[in-house]
């Protein structure tokens, strides 16, 4: 028992068996239903997450990739609350943290900071940038004096390649990657130890995206930062994360580090969509085709969620729910078939 | 022999209240009947305005300064509307990102296909319409196309509404498709198989294709030529294969270089300083020098041409070259 209250210490973050679900059956009228005779009522839920289950270590990259609606983007807002999960617990650097109020939660929220993929949309129009940076530092600390938090602000700009000149100029006066510059300003201006990016660069074009790139590895570097980072883009997880977790539908399939997941991967779904990923050079197109379609998050598949589009499918994978298991090399899978040797 | 298509030292200018902004200034290039060729850049670099204006369908207040889009060695760059009318969509098709704003929500599949076959032959009869727009459903891989014909949309998948937009670009039997970011807005997965499909199409239709993308991987996947645009003109052209493998340009270079590669994980990528001008504020030379590490005094003074090299297949605008 002591064993393992030390181990999650030393995690910044633990989700244990995650769930979200969104309720999108609407007024009552939509729920009624006409059923044998009788009104039934109905709900409708979108299972965003089901049962997920990591750990994310100090110092390192943790990537989370998948296709459009595989709950990627719930994930990284369940994990700093700002979607309450159904069930399951969240625990930062060992304390639980999904139950607390808005109040307890603020002295976290200063440790976890996130940062957002529409630089359009996430700066307040109406602020200058040294308003949009000063917010959080005097509401976290109301104590610090005025020249302090110029002299901060000022020291973040430099850092993030904005010329502290520009802070009485607002948002609309910045080009994309600038703006993106902004708002990991923001997030930094609490020195916390933890970010989620959600998307920070696909937004932007591929020489800016670099520069972005470069700009969180520098902060990663300066201030000891801890990063879960979300996205679509397979080649920019493959250069940037240290372990990397592909999700489905909803679920983990694949967790593993970077070096082990790009050169072996073992699930299914992850080595078609490795195998799709457009590569310089690379003439023509030898991608694994998948039959079917991504199904719907509101009627999940019995069994492997992957089940339907598998290759490898068997009996049992429509029935049973496969289990994250432990491979030698520290990779998670869930998948029937490499658990029981057939893929 | 007559190229499918060639463009010539196209000008394409936006009328503005404080005079005249060039978009497009002086672009070259050909496609041949099944030969694929990719037009790279960032936002802004002019791709997308290259696209539109082969077909004539830059708005107001843009127009075509000066230059020749010849289509089966005819200029169609001065054609009438009504004229056009026989050429866009017709022998010419295109394809744009978002295939929700492609496709009228209200109509369905069927009826738009049938529309648009209509458009183009008058007097073609329902019956026959229907057995044309099956044909091209199949074409394109969507399972029980008669029963799609009757659906909305809305009841596809993003991956399968493109299929639908590329079938139906394919009812008239183009000779040339101009695909406008067609997978940008789609997942890997869905991309890979929409790339393959414009391949496959090419192949087999002997059709020409002009994909136009800001995403390198697929271009240099997909084309066979490739040509690099910045800030409204071309910095370099040749076989997709040569100018990935040996950038000449600082920008391609530097682009190329920019890209995630996963050879070098975790070291910084190499970043190209600064960010696109703007088409109000071009630099003077060679608009690429402020961001270039390879700028000398020539560069500020004078605008590079775009040299053909001893191979006589690549092309760059540089004064590192001559």
């Amino acid at each position: 028992m002591r064993e393992k209250f030390t181990v999650s210490l030393d995690k910044v973050l633990r989700v244990e068996s995650l769930v979200k679900h969104f309720d999108i059956s609407g007024g009552l009228l939509d729920q009624l239903q006409w059923e044998n005779g009788r009104f039934r009522r109905q709900y409708t839920t979108v299972k965003a997450l089901n049962d997920v289950d990591f750990s994310i270590f100090p110092g390192e990259t943790f990537s989370v990739v998948g296709e459009s609606g595989c709950g990627k983007s719930t994930l990284g807002r369940a994990v700093l609350g700002l979607h309450g999960p159904n069930s399951g617990k969240v625990f930062y650097r060992g304390e639980r943290i999904d139950h607390l109020t808005p109040k307890q939660m603020l002295p976290y929220r200063q440790k976890m900071q996130m940062v957002f993929q529409d630089p359009y949309a996430s700066l307040n129009p109406r602020m200058t940038v040294q308003q949009i940076l000063e917010e959080p530092v005097v509401f976290h600390n109301p104590g610090m004096r005025p020249n302090e938090v110029k002299d901060k602000v000022a020291a973040i700009m430099q850092q993030v390649g904005v010329d502290p000149a520009w802070s009485y100029r607002y948002p609309h006066e910045f080009s994309g990657g600038q703006r993106q510059r902004i708002s990991i300003a923001r997030a930094l201006m609490v020195d916390p130890e933890f970010v989620v990016a959600d998307e920070p660069i696909s937004a932007l074009d591929v020489s800016i995206q670099a520069q972005i790139l470069n700009l969180l590895m520098d902060a990663q570097e300066q201030h000891g930062l801890t990063y879960m980072f979300i996205t679509h883009d397979l080649s920019v997880v493959e250069h940037f994360s240290t372990r990397v977790a592909v999700m489905y539908l909803g679920t983990i399939c694949e967790l593993a580090r970077t070096e082990d997941l790009f050169s072996h991967p073992r699930h299914p779904y992850t080595q078609a969509l490795l195998s799709a990923i457009p590569r310089l050079g690379r003439v023509g197109s030898s991608h694994i085709k998948l039959k079917g379609e991504v199904p719907t998050p509101i009627h999940l598949p019995s069994g492997c969620v992957f089940h339907g589009r598998c290759p490898h499918m068997r009996p049992v994978c429509q029935e049973e729910i496969p289990r994250l298991i432990d491979l030698e090399n520290g990779t998670r899978i869930a998948c029937h078939g490499v658990e029981q040797g057939w893929v | 022999m007559t190229k499918l298509l060639e463009v010539n030292d196209l000008v394409v200018n936006f009328a503005l209240r404080f005079g005249d902004l060039t978009a497009l200034n002086g672009i070259s290039f050909d496609v041949d009947s099944g030969e694929r060729l990719g037009l790279v850049g960032e936002s802004g670099a002019g791709k997308s305005v290259a696209g539109f204006s082969i077909i004539n369908l830059i708005s107001k207040p843009g127009y075509i300064a000066s230059g020749a889009v010849l289509f089966e060695g005819r200029d169609i760059s001065a054609l009438s509307t009504e004229q056009m009318r026989h050429i866009r969509g017709n022998r010419i098709s295109m394809i744009f990102q978002d295939p929700m704003m492609t496709l009228n929500p209200v109509l369905t599949i069927g009826t738009q296909m049938v529309e648009t076959l209509k458009a183009h032959r008058p007097k073609i009869s329902r019956q026959e319409a229907e057995r044309i727009a099956l044909e091209k459903l199949s074409q394109v891989y969507i399972p029980s196309p008669e029963k799609r014909l009757q659906q909305y949309p809305h009841e596809f998948s993003g991956g399968m509404r493109q299929r639908i937009v590329i079938a139906i670009s394919l009812l008239t039997d183009p000779a040339l498709i101009i695909a406008d970011e067609p997978t940008t807005a789609l997942d890997v997965t869905i991309q890979a198989e929409i790339m393959d499909l414009l391949m496959e199409l090419c192949t087999t239709q002997k059709m020409g294709l002009i994909l136009i993308s800001h995403d390198l991987g697929v271009v240099s996947q997909t084309t066979q030529k490739i040509t690099v645009m910045y800030a409204g003109k071309i910095v370099e052209s040749g076989p997709t294969h040569d100018v990935v493998a040996a950038p000449k340009h600082p920008y391609t270079q530097g682009l190329i270089s920019a890209l995630p590669q996963g050879l070098h994980g975790g070291k910084r990528l190499n970043q190209i300083p600064g960010s696109m001008p703007n088409l109000t504020s071009i630099p003077p030379g060679c608009s690429f020098h402020p961001r270039c590490t390879h700028a000398m005094d020539i560069c500020i003074q004078h605008t590079p041409e775009l040299q053909t090299d001893e191979t006589g297949s690549r092309q760059v605008a540089c004064h590192l070259y001559g």
